[in-house]
């Protein structure tokens, strides 16, 4: 069973640590809304990725180098892989540019995810795809696209109600989290909690730094860690395809409804994606909820058995 | 002329006489119906829990001139763990504990075997959870009977793993001890 306090310490602490690493970052030098965009981005990175180090550190969470495990290459490489890209287009590319870039760096972590797995079967005698099997290969290109959908669907619409939707993605990442947990892999669920702290902190600090770029951040470095946990929860634990699926839509919520229903009035649209986003969630967590109470009955049978002792 | 016909004769008699003396290896394949992997961990050290692998396969090669040129492979399909409780054995595979979908098999193969008192001492690679550590056991038996046309030959080993040493998550190492006992007994068919 997880240990609720330590998971709730570890929030805590992420978010507290963003928090001020993102303020301390931005009040550095100038004031905040005196500093370029570019530069503005790779200060709340350092917060968010203090944020993460720091609820990790407090789970006890290192990752072994070489990385071996599936959440191992996810916290090493494909996260900190995203990050870079991200900010490497921030500080030295175009918006068009850096959009592609953050697509490329999302379908090339698909494949760091799943490398050596069951689902990614190491054959040496292929010399151009290394024991690639068709259905790894399929596998790779699917959740590549799906990366680069999440992506491309939260980049376009990040600016409508961008605090609403950071809150809604953050929510999500708990909601994630959780059912991983509730599907049996507690460290796997439990790894996500510093990611939505840490994007909690950025929000809580986002008033001082008067610039709406943090909670755009949050919501895409928030689908990012959303994507992670749930390729993860799906490919190495207990995360049916539908979990996933309505996980990933609970997140894509805002630009789902932005793509056919431009016509409708911005805060209609922000009610009907609440509304949306907390049914699916709730979609996925009462029924994980029910199916772990089921599943832990035949597990806590000691208890039933003393009410079957004769005399009790 | 007289002196290479010596020469070709002598060869000859050279390579029958090796080929005599070495005598092949008998070969045997895991019987999955009469052998058996099992292991048993301390819960909360009052205890023990017992689990088995169904799904084991293997090869042994016994060379009863010359044990060093013995061989023996074991592969556990790890996906098979159980405990006689269903939601246990899925807790079991997954990352936590085995990491089935990383680490689908659990397996020994042998480097060096050496003829002890009663069967075999044999040291080799054991990999599970992604690590190899070479460990040595006492693989005790190795009698040989035939039964309707199959040679079989059985052995039993007990062996003390740490998960720690395998680098299991340390967070699931409290209640269920670091130390599991795995006991084989396998029985091997030849034709």
């Amino acid at each position: 069973m997880p240990d609720l306090w330590l998971l709730t310490y570890s929030f805590i602490a992420a978010a507290v640590c963003a928090a001020v690493g993102c303020i301390a970052t931005c009040l550095r030098g100038h004031s905040p809304n005196r500093v370029r965009a570019s530069g503005l981005h790779l200060q709340v990175l350092c917060g968010f990725v203090v944020g993460i180090v720091a609820g990790l550190a407090v789970q006890g969470v290192v990752p072994a180098v070489p990385p071996v495990t599936g959440l191992d290459r996810w916290l090493l490489i494909g996260f900190p892989l995203l990050l870079s890209a991200d900010a490497f287009g921030a500080r030295w590319l175009s918006i068009p540019s850096s959009g592609l870039l953050r697509l490329s760096a999302a379908a090339v972590a698909a494949p760091i995810i799943l490398y050596g797995s069951i689902h990614f079967e190491a054959v040496p005698a292929v010399p151009l795809l290394p024991g690639l099997t068709a259905g790894g290969l399929f596998t790779v290109i699917a959740v590549g696209c799906l990366l680069v959908t999440m992506t491309a669907l939260n980049d376009h619409s990040a600016t409508e109600h961008p605090l609403l939707a950071a809150a809604f993605v953050v929510l999500t990442l708990q909601v994630a989290a959780a059912t991983v947990m509730l599907g049996g892999w507690i460290r796997g669920g439990a790894a996500a909690l510093p990611f939505a702290g840490s994007c909690t902190g950025i929000l809580l600090a986002s008033p001082g730094l008067r610039n709406p770029l943090a909670a755009v951040l949050v919501i895409r470095w928030g689908v990012w860690s959303l994507c992670g946990v749930v390729l993860l929860g799906h490919f190495f634990g207990r995360l049916s395809v539908l979990q996933s699926l309505l996980l990933l839509a609970a997140a894509v919520t805002g630009p789902l409804l932005t793509l056919p229903t431009r016509r409708i009035a911005v805060r209609f649209r922000a009610t009907i994606r609440c509304i949306l986003t907390l049914l699916l969630l709730a979609l996925v967590l009462i029924p994980a909820i029910l199916q772990f109470l089921a599943r832990m009955k035949p597990l806590l049978s000691e208890w039933s058995a003393w009410t079957k002792l004769p005399g009790s | 002329m007289l002196i290479s016909r010596i020469t070709f004769l002598t060869a000859l008699l050279f390579v029958c006489g090796e080929t005599a003396s070495a005598a092949p290896a008998d070969e045997y394949v895991y019987d999955a119906v009469h052998s058996s992997v099992s292991f048993k961990a301390r819960h909360l050290d009052l205890s023990w829990i017992h689990g088995r692998f169904n799904e084991v396969d293997g090869r042994f090669s016994i060379d009863r001139q010359d044990a060093s040129k013995s061989s023996f492979q074991l592969t556990i399909k790890a996906d098979s763990v159980d405990t006689a409780n269903a939601a246990r054995d899925e807790h079991l595979r997954q990352p936590d504990y085995f990491d089935t979908k990383q680490f689908p098999t659990i397996e020994f193969r042998s480097k060096k075997v050496k003829s002890i008192e009663g069967g075999y001492e044999v040291t080799g690679d054991f990999t599970m959870h992604g690590v190899t550590r070479e460990i040595t056991i006492r693989l005790m038996g190795g009698r040989e009977i035939e039964s309707r046309g199959v040679r079989r030959v059985g052995f039993s080993t007990e062996l003390r793993l740490k998960r720690s040493d395998y680098k299991f998550d340390p967070s699931a190492i409290g209640a269920i001890g670091d130390e599991a006992i795995v006991i084989i007994d396998c029985e091997g068919m030849s034709k």
